[in-house]
């Protein structure tokens, strides 16, 4: 996984109905880019069943509890 | 009552003031100017507060009194006067989120957590001071202006919580809510040196309260001690129908955990992250609190922590895309109500792909067994809240200029992990840089096991009075 550059920042943004311009975008980027080279060794190497809610799962699981609320 | 006295009454602990009134040494009205007393004195100096309701105020404390006179009390809290974060909901009354897009807005509900401290019999102050959309770790606010810190108003307080945080360190409100999505309670608590408790996801129900990131959002107390803390969340803690991601688990007695102990239990300290790059003075006050706690009976432990770095950037990731999809419809007709830092941030989340912020929320379940196993058999992990003390206005002032987001994330590298993780973190004042800042230390806990955290940081206000500490007026 890479940083996105301003330019492609302004196409997403685009995308997202909330334009921005080039100055902008040049901020996005030099702002999130961090958290995307923070990221890069975790992007794309998750297991297929992964879901969001195992969370709740392992934090239940910790506190020895079921898993629903 | 002289004023002297009068201030003496607002100096006191939240669970010692109640118990005060309950049993009619001083009544709620005394209390409240003594309150309002400070407020006056201390408002021009801190600007702690948002709004001041002085005569509604009073008009609550002597209902208060007069239904102890005849013998009813609401609560635990009956009498007690309180302020607390303006994100929190109360219908009828304003609630700005610290915002010019919200400025007016009226609630039309409770929030669950402030209903229940009511529902107590508090009195309400008034409204605290917040980060923008509680979106800012600093304390500066570009529309209700900077919030100054009681221990020397030239350095922040910390944020989003900054209003909470220096109104309780200068005595104004005897506990507040606070809310923590990034660090958001546990930096103004590091900063002014009062107690700070981020709850675990779950815990507390945050119906009512302004969202930012529905994963990563909680409510919890700043107060005086560990013990205010402890009985404020025994109030607010448990199953909301109105929040389902409250768990429905029992709500322990947090009180009595703060009297337990802490003799044979085992404190990790972590090998990396959260001490390197560590200014002197936080690294001798660190050690120093290991030291007491050890004579105290506990076990210090080394522990080899995941990489925290990653967390930190997967927690970026989260909240950024979600408090971006909340404010969408205001980015799109109100860009320019934002203040200059909150707009560049909010525009962070509209950067990040959807893959993206799924895999970031799809990693916190392994990322979390991975940090349980790394502290399996150990009770609590200590690290610092901030690798240096309440930085200056004017250097923390950063607006959207480029290299702005590098100081915010420095402000926030040591709390960020722990929002990720979803787990409780208590922050409690441990000393005092040479300048007369305050330093604290955090202590993480297990998922839902705040009363371990809370009955260790209690052993140390046991044996220690940094908590009692106030700064003077300047």
């Amino acid at each position: 996984m890479t940083r996105p550059s301003a330019k492609e920042i302004k196409a997403i943004a685009d995308v997202a109905g909330v334009p921005v311009n080039a100055e902008e975008a040049e901020r996005i980027a030099a702002s999130i880019g961090p958290a995307f080279d923070g990221f890069a060794k975790i992007a794309g190497t998750l297991p297929f069943e992964l879901e969001p809610a195992t969370f709740t799962a392992v934090q239940a699981s910790a506190a020895g509890g079921k898993a629903t609320p | 009552m002289s004023r002297d006295v009068s201030h003496d009454l607002a100096l006191m602990s939240l669970t010692g003031i109640a118990q005060a009134i309950a049993e009619r040494r001083c009544s709620s009205r005394e209390v409240t100017q003594a309150c309002l007393d400070r407020i006056a004195d201390w408002q021009p100096v801190i600007n702690a507060f948002i709004a001041i309701e002085p005569d509604e105020a009073l008009a609550a404390a002597d209902a208060a009194d007069a239904a102890l006179a005849r013998g009813n009390t609401q609560g635990r809290l009956h009498g007690v006067p309180l302020a607390h974060k303006d994100m929190y909901y109360e219908a009828g009354k304003v609630a700005t989120c610290g915002s010019r897009i919200r400025r007016d807005f009226i609630a039309t509900t409770t929030a669950t957590a402030l209903r229940r401290i009511k529902d107590e019999g508090t009195v309400r102050l008034g409204t605290l001071q917040m980060a923008e959309f509680a979106l800012g770790p600093t304390g500066h606010n570009s529309h209700f202006g900077a919030v100054r810190n009681p221990w020397n108003v030239n350095h922040v307080t910390g944020g989003s919580s900054s209003g909470s945080g220096a109104a309780v360190a200068a005595r104004l409100s005897f506990a507040a809510l606070g809310s923590d999505t990034g660090g958001s309670i546990r930096g103004p608590a590091n900063f002014c040196g009062v107690t700070g408790l981020k709850t675990t996801v779950g815990r507390v129900s945050r119906a009512g309260a302004m969202p930012l990131s529905q994963s990563l959002d909680t409510v919890g107390p700043l107060a005086r001690s560990v013990e205010d803390c402890a009985l404020l969340l025994g109030l607010i803690a448990g199953h909301d129908p109105e929040d389902p991601t409250t768990t429905a688990r029992p709500v322990p007695d947090y009180l009595a955990a703060t009297r337990q102990p802490i003799a044979g239990l085992r404190i990790g300290v972590p090998q990396s992250y959260y001490v390197d790059d560590l200014d002197p003075e936080v690294a001798r006050v660190l050690e120093a609190t290991v030291a007491v706690l050890t004579g105290e009976g506990a076990r210090i432990v080394k522990v080899d922590l995941p990489d925290q770095s990653q967390l930190s950037a997967a927690c970026q990731l989260v909240l950024a895309v979600e408090a971006a999809s909340f404010h969408k419809r205001w980015l799109i007709e109100r860009p320019q109500d934002y203040g200059p830092q909150i707009l560049m941030r909010l525009q962070n989340g509209l950067a990040i792909p959807g893959v993206t912020y799924l895999e970031a929320l799809r990693w916190r379940g392994p990322a979390l067994a991975a940090h349980l196993a790394a502290v399996e058999g150990v009770d609590a992990v200590i690290a610092p809240v901030a690798p240096f003390a309440a930085p200056t206005l004017a250097e923390s002032d950063v607006g959207n200029a480029p290299g702005a987001e590098a100081v915010i994330q420095r402000l926030t590298r040591f709390t960020r992990p722990i929002n990720y993780l979803g787990l409780p973190s208590l922050s409690i004042p441990a000393g005092f840089t040479r300048q007369g800042l305050p330093v604290g230390v955090q202590l993480i806990g297990r998922p839902f096991d705040e009363a371990m955290i809370l009955r260790i940081g209690a052993g140390f206000q046991r044996t220690t009075d940094v908590h009692t500490r106030l700064p003077a007026l300047p």
